[in-house]
């Protein structure tokens, strides 16, 4: 059984508080009782009550019989935890029956699910057409609203532009956060988080007007995008109506779509956007050698949907998004596996560049672009600004929101290693790095 | 060039100024020509979108100018493995701190080195708390040291025989090396320091006189004498300190002449009303040579009067021998002849000060029973007695048929921190299970000291300790959660030892 480290177990923690409480149950005395199986862990913990609480690491997956709301409970945490430090006292054991339930339970679920899944095809074909029409009709509903939310903001940037980029410096938040709400009722949410990113331009130092021209207009052109949609080629379509807002259900992908693979997940980011907790996984498929972008979202302390940690392995389906440069992506099926190997790197920053130039080509509004970099190494210079170093000498500046610089110092000792990131053509954002068998994230 | 005049257009917005995007060759050029000029809105927000994603595909990286200093040198100690790794992030992450130190001696004990990972995080601690550092700096491998030469505040992690640093180095890699030299070749780390301490800044030079506690000895004299004369008290107090410390120097020598002249014995029996002994004491006044010698104005925490406090320093410079030496009698005797003094404060004070910078057991022994709930005292006298001694004086405590003993061995016990014998665990242990089998309300503070506990008993006993609780006492629901606490942290050390043994 896949056993996690207490840092990856601390990463699963919905917020602070549980991950300290969780810690605090990481201890002989708090359980009843506590084993493992090669499938699960399971324990009693001494709470209010009684908490019988089971654990599948590798999925991971949780059930634990307290009546808190949070997801993964400090109870299951505290479970992993302890068998993470003191692995001697979760022995091997013959597992009680309330967790053979819940496996067995587990089970069922999954094959109905699957079940489900190839059912739909021979559904009623009546009720199909019905649900696809009210499906259309709300389609096109919101596509009315979109292109109203989207006409106004033409005028909007045309006003701007008319007005001058030094008078909206001078206005007030709610020039910027109007406009982005009424993106948002216009449920063209992409775009309505985009201008409250612009809303942060004005005030960030020298070179503000240049940073915020760029950014309207590529808006500008995303808009020009949009009305002539019609005549522009299917994936292209897909993008622009991804960065408005638009997104994929797993019903809405193609067949085509899903990629089955054993999947390395490479880095992990988790951080809070509009009062929303936002995890973003990459994942590496060895056989295919594809990268994609898993999101997951959770409002406040809602639970964030598990996932496992980065270095770990999963043999599973991925339904990218229709893309020019397809990275976004949806996970089903999930197993987890043990395998090997890792991405290969880029020579150098150069090749990270050419790389990027090339994405933009396909797909102008790219957020990020992912790569692992070799041969690389950090470096800090003026005050606390960190570079990666390449072999060229060439150096790359790293994200300034990167906190974990001086472990990958530490981690490189002075050595060159490969290190993958995001870039988003200003900044490099290190999430994991490797030398040999050795593999760290941060 | 065009992109510049597009953004100064924009600021100033197109009411005022058209946007100009013509002149640009290639296919940009061509691009750009195609936009309706009429449109001057349109003109100016899609050139802006053309432009800025022309400019962020052909973006090129600035060359890092400065040399790349040297990689580290593999390491050739053994990590401390997985699971151990688990424990150090575990403390690291605020599980329980405190048994970071434990942890970090234990690693050192087998010979082995910290995780890379976790480096940053060590290194931190260690600037922040200084008493880590001995236990730190051996664990920190090459890696660790290579780092450390990398960030300021991590320069006390630095080693180095090189001793251009002194001439070179930042304040704080100076300060390490004198440590170093220090606990090494003493005299060299004090000649380097005399050699440069007329230019040395008014702010490091006490930090570089206290760093000379290490090693200190009777050569240091002639140097600490001179700098008695800085002009900067905080200084010159550090030397004094040091000079009182060395029992033969001339400050020492003074000082006891000094004591000596201002507490006298009066025998019980020498005059006929006396039907015990009594110290007398005088204050004394303030005068310059007492002042160049480190005893100037007090601290204004100090609750004792201001010519009482002198006294009570010159007392603790003196060593505590010699009131033996000259009285002829035990510490604990003289003790209590101080019972009726009016200056007993002072006189107190000043031997617990003296009990210290001697390091005279004789006296921290008798010292501590009066008062054993001032922690940092207890803690500071517990320090001074060798482990054998301290064991065996909290023994016979605990076998004391009378409580008041047993209570204050626990007291003791719970400001002292330094490690048990088995012995002393299952003395204290049954000493525990007595007052919860004694149906008693429960003593909050101990079972707050219980916690504390744990981490001084040996991890090995944890199984033993966990048996025999009075589990029926009435009192038992009170205590359970204090003992199982203390049981856990007990098997955590546990696992913690056995994850880095041989």
């Amino acid at each position: 059984m896949p056993s996690l480290t207490t840092e990856q177990v601390i990463a699963l923690a919905p917020d602070d508080a549980s991950a300290k409480a969780a810690r605090g149950l990481a201890r002989p005395g708090k359980w009843a009782t506590a084993g493992q199986s090669d499938r699960a862990l399971w324990g009693e913990c001494k709470g209010s009550a009684l908490y019988q609480v089971c654990v599948d690491p590798a999925e991971p997956a949780f059930k634990c019989t307290c009546p808190s709301r949070k997801f993964p409970c400090k109870h299951a945490l505290g479970l992993l935890l302890f068998a993470a430090s003191q692995p001697d006292a979760v022995s091997a054991s013959e597992p009680p029956a309330w967790l053979n339930e819940w496996l067995l339970k587990r089970e069922q679920t999954v094959r109905r699910k699957a079940a489900k899944a190839g059912a739909d095809s021979d559904f009623d074909p009546e009720q199909q057409a019905k649900r696809a029409m009210a499906k259309d009709k709300r389609t096109a509903e919101r596509q009315r609203k979109v292109e109203m939310g989207l006409e106004e903001l033409e005028r909007w940037l045309r006003d701007l532009a008319r007005q001058g980029l030094a008078h909206a410096q001078q206005q007030p938040a709610r020039y910027w956060d109007g406009m982005a709400e009424r993106l948002w009722d216009a449920q063209a949410r992409g775009l309505a988080n985009w201008l409250r990113e612009l809303a942060s331009i004005p005030a960030s130092g020298e070179g503000w007007g240049e940073r915020l021209l760029a950014q309207l207009g590529s808006l500008y052109l995303l808009l020009e995008g949009h009305r002539r949609l019609d005549v522009l080629p299917e994936p292209l379509r897909a993008d622009i109506r991804s960065r408005i807002g638009w997104s994929w259900q797993e019903a809405d992908l193609p067949n085509d779509a899903w990629l089955r693979d054993r999947w390395l997940l490479v880095g992990q980011r988790a951080y809070e956007e509009e009062q929303m907790r936002v995890r973003r996984s990459w994942l590496w498929g060895r056989n295919h050698d594809r990268l994609a972008l898993v999101l997951d979202f959770a409002y406040q302390s809602q639970p964030m949907p598990p996932m496992a940690a980065p270095g770990a392995w999963l043999e599973a389906e991925l339904g990218f998004f229709p893309s020019e440069y397809p990275q976004r992506a949806l996970l089903r099926h999930a197993v987890a596996v043990e395998d090997q190997g890792m991405p290969t790197g880029l020579a150098d920053s150069a090749a990270l560049l050419d790389g990027y130039a090339a994405a933009l080509a396909r797909q102008p509004w790219l957020a990020v672009f992912p790569a692992a970099v070799v041969g690389v190494l950090p470096v800090r210079r003026e005050a606390e600004t960190w570079f990666l170093r390449d072999a060229a000498a060439k150096r790359l500046p790293c994200h300034p929101g990167f906190i974990d610089a001086w472990r990958l110092l530490a981690c490189s000792g002075g050595l060159p290693l490969t290190v993958f990131g995001e870039w988003n053509g200003q900044q490099f954002w290190p999430l994991s790095a490797w030398r040999g068998d050795w593999f760290t994230a941060f | 060039m065009a992109w510049q005049e597009l953004v100064t257009c924009a600021l100033l917005g197109t009411e005022r100024q058209a946007p100009s995007v013509a002149g640009d060759e290639g296919a940009l050029g061509q691009l750009l020509d195609r936009l309706d000029e009429e449109d001057r809105e349109g003109v100016l927000l899609r050139a802006a979108g053309i432009m800025a994603l022309w400019r962020q595909a052909g973006r090129q990286l600035a060359d890092d100018p400065q040399p790349l200093p040297p990689p580290c040198e593999p390491d050739t100690t053994p990590d401390c493995g997985r699971l151990a790794h688990r424990h150090l992030a575990l403390l690291l992450q605020g599980h329980d701190s405190e048994l970071l130190p434990e942890w970090l001696e234990a690693l050192g004990a087998a010979g082995r080195r910290a995780p890379e990972e976790c480096l940053p995080a060590l290194l931190d601690v260690g600037a922040k708390q200084t008493v880590l550092r001995p236990a730190l700096l051996p664990v920190l491998g090459r890696r660790g040291r290579w780092l450390a030469r990398h960030h300021p505040a991590w320069g006390y992690a630095v080693e180095t025989t090189d001793e251009t640093v002194w001439q070179t180095g930042r304040f704080e890699e100076r300060l390490a090396l004198l440590r170093q030299l220090r606990a090494t070749r003493p005299e060299c780390g004090r000649e380097l320091l005399v050699a440069t301490w007329s230019e040395e800044q008014v702010r490091h030079r006490r930090e570089f006189i206290q760093a000379l506690a290490i090693g200190l000895n009777p050569a240091d004299e002639p140097f600490l004498e001179t700098v008695l004369d800085d002009r900067n008290g905080e200084v010159a107090h550090a030397a004094a300190d040091l000079l009182a410390r060395l029992p033969e120097s001339r400050l020492s020598r003074e000082m006891t002449a000094r004591a000596l002249r201002r507490v006298r014995l009066q025998s019980a029996g020498l005059l006929k009303r006396l039907k015990r002994d009594r110290l007398e004491a005088d204050l004394p006044e303030d005068e310059p040579a007492l002042r160049r010698d480190g005893i100037a104005d007090p601290p204004s925490k100090v609750k004792l009067g201001e010519k009482a406090w002198r006294l009570s320093q010159i007392v603790g410079a003196a060593p505590p021998a010699i009131w033996s030496r000259e009285w002829r009698r035990t510490p604990a005797e003289i003790l209590a002849a101080s019972r009726d003094c009016e200056w007993r404060q002072a006189l107190l004070d000043g031997w617990v000060l003296a009990a210290q910078r001697h390091r005279d057991p004789d006296w921290a022994e008798a010292l501590l029973p009066l008062h054993p709930d001032h922690a940092t005292l207890t803690a500071a006298l517990a320090e001074v007695l060798p482990p054998g001694r301290f064991e065996a004086y909290l023994l016979a405590l605990l076998r004391e048929s009378s409580g008041g003993g047993r209570a204050t061995a626990l007291v003791v016990l719970s400001h002292v921190e330094r490690p048990w014998s088995v012995e002393l665990g299952r003395a204290v242990l049954e000493q525990v299970r007595r007052r919860i089998g004694e149906d008693k309300q429960p003593d909050w503070w101990l079972a707050n000291a219980l916690r504390g506990f744990a981490r001084w008993l040996p991890p090995e006993f944890s199984e033993e300790a966990a048996a025999g609780w009075p589990t029926e006492s009435e009192q038992w629901p009170q205590w359970e959660n204090a003992v199982n606490e203390f049981l856990d942290r007990l098997r955590f050390r546990r696992a913690m030892r056995e994850a880095l043994a041989p």
